[in-house]
C-alpha cells in the first residue's frame, strides 16, 4: 500500500497550487496512470471536476477541452466539423471502452508511441492550452521538441483551425484492433487543379515523429495531374525500431508506398 | 480511502487503497460478476457501464469515481431469476460457452442497444472491438445481439 494522496480540486488556480509541487501528478482518468508504478508519487489530482469535457466551435476555431475523450471528441467533432481529421484519426485508436477513457490532454501529455492523435493534431497545427509551470498558448509541435513545458503543467484544452481541407489517416495494423506499428497522417489544402498546400507526419518511427518535409515541399503548389507516386516513394525515408512482431526494413519499405497511396487517398476525397 | 459508490442503482460502502483499481473494488465488495481477465484494457472481460458508457474496471482507479456517477454490473441489468432481454437472447442463440466473456459482452450489448436499437452487423463488431471472446468465435454472438434488438423491438 503506497502513501498516495488524492486532490479534488475544483478551479484551475487550484490545481495551478498543486503543480508546484513536483510529485503531483494530473489524472484525466485516462489509462496511462493506471498502468504505472505509482510508488514514488506523492499525490494525485483528480481532473474531473474542472469542465474540461468540451468540444466547442467559435468561427473558424475548435476547441477541445483536455478532458474530453476519444469517443467525445469523435461525438463532438461530427456536429460541428464532420470531416475534420481528427474523427478519422480517433474512432478506430484503441477499442471502444478504452475510447470512452482516454483523454486528449493525457494522450498529449504522455505521448505513447502508438498515438493515432499527434499525428493528426499535428496537420492541423494544433496548439494547447497550457496552466501551471508554463501558463499560455504554445504551438503542439513546440510542446513535443521541448520537452520542459510539460512538467508540472496541465494541459486545459488544444485550439485547432476548422478550415476546408482533404485529408486522410492510415493506420498500420496486424488486425483491426491493434495499436498502430505507425501512423501516417495526410492533410491537403486544394485548389480546382492542384495541391496548395500538403502537411503529412509518420508517428512511430524511430524518431518518434517524422514531418515529410521534403515531400510536402513537392507537392506544394503541384498540378494533381502531375504527381508522380515513384517521386514520392523515393523520398519517404524513415526507419523504425526493431518491433516484437515485424521487421524495422518492412516497416521503411510499407511507409514509402502507404505514405504515396494516402496522399492520392486524400486527394480523391475531393 | 472511503466511498459510497452507486452500483446497480444502490449507495454501497467501500473501502479501498489510494491506487486500487475498480475492478478489484467490485469484486472485493462481492461484485464477482465483474471478471478479472488481462488487467490491461484488452479484453473486456471487467467491463462495466460508468454512466451507460463501456469501460474497462482494470484501468480506472476508485478514487476516480465519484458519489453521483452511475456504476451498472451485467447483474444491474438483470439476473438468474429475472433474465433481461439480452441475456435470454445469448441464452437461445448459444452465444454463451464457457461465459466468462459473456458479462462484459452482454453490458456491451446493452449500450450499444440503448444507444442504437438497431445495429447492422457492422455495428455489433465495432461495439464489441472491446471484448474478447475465446470460445465462440463471435458469430453466436452478433446473432444474439440481433435477437435481442429485435425482440426489444417487439416489446415496444
Amino acid at each position: 500500500m503506497t502513501n498516495i494522496k488524492w486532490f479534488y480540486p475544483t478551479s484551475l488556480a487550484e490545481v495551478s497550487a498543486l503543480l508546484e509541487r513536483k510529485s503531483i501528478l494530473p489524472h484525466g482518468g485516462g489509462t496511462n496512470l493506471t498502468r504505472r508504478n505509482l510508488a514514488h508519487v506523492e499525490g494525485v489530482i483528480n481532473l474531473a471536476d474542472l469542465g474540461l469535457n468540451y468540444v466547442k466551435k467559435n468561427k473558424a476555431t475548435i476547441e477541445i477541452g483536455s478532458m474530453s475523450s476519444y469517443a467525445d471528441v469523435v461525438a463532438g467533432l461530427r456536429s460541428i466539423s464532420p470531416d475534420n481529421i481528427l474523427i478519422k484519426a480517433l474512432q478506430n485508436a484503441a477499442n471502444t471502452p478504452c475510447r470512452n477513457r482516454i483523454t486528449i490532454g493525457g494522450s498529449i501529455a504522455f505521448v505513447p508511441k502508438w498515438s493515432d492523435l499527434i499525428g493528426a493534431l499535428l496537420v492541423l497545427e494544433a496548439k494547447v492550452v497550457l496552466i501551471g509551470k508554463k501558463t499560455g498558448e504554445f504551438l503542439l509541435s513546440e510542446y513535443l521538441e521541448r520537452r520542459e513545458p510539460q512538467e508540472q503543467t496541465l494541459i486545459c484544452a488544444v485550439k485547432i483551425k476548422d478550415l476546408p481541407y482533404r485529408s486522410y489517416h492510415y493506420r498500420d495494423v496486424k488486425t483491426a484492433n491493434d495499436m498502430p506499428l505507425f501512423t501516417i497522417t495526410v492533410l491537403l489544402e486544394l485548389d480546382a487543379a492542384s495541391i496548395k498546400e500538403a502537411k503529412i507526419y509518420i508517428v512511430g518511427t524511430k524518431e518518434r515523429i517524422t514531418k515529410l518535409t521534403e515531400v510536402e515541399k513537392y507537392l506544394k503548389n503541384k498540378p494533381k495531374a502531375n504527381i508522380d507516386k515513384n517521386f514520392i516513394q523515393e523520398r519517404v525515408n524513415v526507419s523504425f525500431m526493431g518491433k516484437r512482431i515485424t521487421d524495422p526494413e518492412y516497416l521503411s519499405f510499407k511507409a514509402k508506398i502507404e505514405t504515396a497511396r494516402a496522399i492520392f487517398r486524400a486527394m480523391e476525397n475531393d | 480511502m472511503e466511498a459510497r459508490l452507486n452500483i446497480n442503482g444502490k449507495a454501497v460502502k467501500v473501502i479501498f487503497t489510494p491506487e486500487e483499481h475498480l475492478l478489484y473494488t467490485l469484486r472485493q465488495n462481492g461484485f464477482n460478476e465483474v471478471k478479472s481477465g488481462c488487467q490491461e484494457g484488452e479484453c473486456g472481460a471487467c467491463l462495466v457501464l460508468l454512466n451507460g458508457k463501456p469501460v474497462n474496471s482494470c484501468l480506472i482507479f476508485t478514487a476516480s469515481i465519484a458519489e453521483e456517477d452511475n456504476l451498472l454490473t451485467v447483474k444491474g441489468i438483470g439476473d438468474l431469476h429475472e433474465p433481461h432481454v439480452i441475456q435470454e437472447a445469448f441464452v437461445d442463440s448459444g452465444a454463451v460457452q464457457c461465459g466468462f466473456c459473456t458479462p462484459g459482452i452482454v453490458l456491451a450489448s446493452y449500450a450499444l442497444l440503448q444507444e442504437n436499437p438497431t445495429p447492422t452487423d457492422t455495428e455489433v463488431k465495432k461495439a464489441m472491438d472491446g471484448n474478447l471472446c475465446r470460445c465462440t468465435g463471435y458469430v453466436k454472438i452478433i446473432e444474439a445481439v440481433q435477437l435481442a434488438a429485435e425482440r426489444l423491438q417487439k416489446k415496444q
